[in-house]
């Protein structure tokens, strides 16, 4: 990965970043919680909507913007919504 | 609920495990600090209920709740120490020729008793039985919990050597019948078939002379030679006709073992009905003086006992097993058995052999002339 797009991943606030693996998921730059289910998550990362559809879903932590998910998971979609900055 | 975990996230509450219930409620953990801070901020828009609580400030809450508890929980503790500062066996191994009871007398003496508390460190122990006792070659103190284990090793005595030069005479160290002398130096005193008891004169270290002016002179020397008697052994072996055979009825029952000092009440004697058990108990706990308790659980399987003749080449072989290792035992070494008499007799159930063994060995042993 060349520095600038290194630096760009690690400094961007308000864009979603998200690490899957297996059944688990750490999401960054969390703003806020749209609306939490067992088969789902939406989550606000400030210019974009995230959302992640599976089932059993549990918030194994909430936390300084992170979020690590449970559950298993089968998609992730992601929204631009009528936010500022779009 | 969805404002609830932004809310959440925007005061950094360190929630965890987050589960959804329903459309309606969601379940979590949360630390008490923030537990405090969110019930605070309610301000009637959640219901917020405490399904349970864990960690230090709750069990600091059910210590101070629970204070017999905690103090019994300390007595116990202590007691569990205190009687760990007393010795509650002393086990002594490896001896031969010194006797038990006067080791334990003499520990006893020096602080070191059943009962007693530990006053004397291991090494003080050993270097205390180094300086009583002078046959000690090798002493091994150790402490295992409250058991005392001593291991001692003692000399052996090696058989005097007296120089060449110092007169001796050759005496018999066992009784037997002389079979043949060879004498290297010294005057034979006993013929060939002659019975000897122990300590009978054998080879002389006087030797008298006549001189050539005709006068007897006598001369000490030192009585070399060999000694070979028959010697006489005697032993009785009894061996059982039939064998009593414990066969497993597969029936088992459970019970419990109490033991308090010596005394052992065993339910199994009330509740389990067999008339005929094998018992294997299992230890649960055990405690040493001053309170010697031990709890064990036992398994109790029925049995019968059943009976089987021996046939004759069982009983012949476990008669020569037991014959060899009474030779291996009792012969020594370096004796050649001449003849092996064994006579049976039936005693009921019972057959008994009578094993005489006739053996050719050197009953040759020196000893100084004292009256010189």
């Amino acid at each position: 990965m060349a520095i600038d797009s290194d630096l760009m991943f690690d400094f961007s606030l308000n864009i979603p970043r998200i690490i899957i693996s297996g059944k688990y998921a750490i999401i960054d730059n969390v703003k806020s919680i749209q609306s939490f289910t067992n088969q789902g998550i939406v989550i606000d990362t400030g210019k974009q909507y995230t959302v992640v559809n599976g089932e059993n879903f549990i918030l194994k932590n909430l936390n300084d913007d992170r979020i690590f998910l449970t559950g298993k998971i089968d998609s992730v979609e992601f929204f631009y919504g009528n936010k500022k900055g779009d | 609920m969805n404002k609830f975990l932004s809310r959440a996230l925007n005061h950094n509450f360190h929630l965890t495990k987050i589960k959804r219930i329903d459309e309606l409620s969601l379940e979590c953990n949360i630390l008490q600090r923030d537990y405090k801070k969110l019930v605070s901020m309610n301000n009637n828009q959640y219901r917020i209920t405490l399904l349970s609580s864990k960690g230090f400030p709750e069990c600091r809450q059910r210590i101070i709740r629970n204070k017999a508890f905690v103090l019994g929980l300390f007595i116990f503790i202590f007691l569990l120490y205190y009687q760990g500062l007393f010795i509650n066996e002393i086990h002594i191994q490896g001896l031969e020729h010194l006797d038990e009871n006067q080791i334990f007398d003499f520990l006893a003496g020096i602080g070191v008793s059943e009962g007693y508390k530990k006053v004397l460190s291991t090494d003080e122990i050993k270097s205390n039985l180094y300086h009583e006792y002078k046959d000690i070659s090798w002493v091994g103190v150790s402490y295992t919990g409250n058991k005392l284990h001593i291991e001692i090793v003692e000399k052996v005595k090696a058989p005097e050597i007296i120089p060449m030069d110092i007169p001796c005479d050759i005496v018999a160290k066992k009784q037997g019948y002389i079979d043949n002398i060879i004498t290297k130096n010294g005057t034979r005193v006993v013929p060939d078939d002659v019975f000897v008891n122990e300590g009978d004169l054998l080879v002389t270290g006087i030797v008298k002379k006549i001189n050539a002016s005709g006068d007897e002179e006598i001369k000490y020397v030192h009585a070399l030679g060999e000694v070979y008697a028959r010697t006489i052994y005697r032993f009785i072996i009894l061996e059982e006709k039939i064998e009593y055979l414990k066969i497993n009825t597969g029936k088992k029952d459970y019970g419990w073992n109490l033991k308090v000092g010596d005394t052992l009440f065993d339910t199994g004697k009330i509740f389990v009905g067999f008339d005929r058990y094998t018992r294997v108990s299992s230890k649960i706990f055990e405690t040493m003086i001053p309170l010697p308790i031990a709890l064990y659980c036992a398994e109790y399987s029925e049995i019968e006992i059943e009976t089987r003749i021996k046939s004759q080449e069982e009983i012949e072989k476990s008669i020569n097993n037991q014959v060899e290792s009474i030779i291996k035992k009792n012969i020594p070494e370096d004796a050649k058995i001449s003849n092996k008499d064994l006579m049976f007799s039936e005693l009921g159930n019972i057959i008994k052999v009578e094993i005489m063994i006739e053996a050719i060995e050197d009953i040759g042993t020196e000893r100084r002339i004292e009256n010189i």
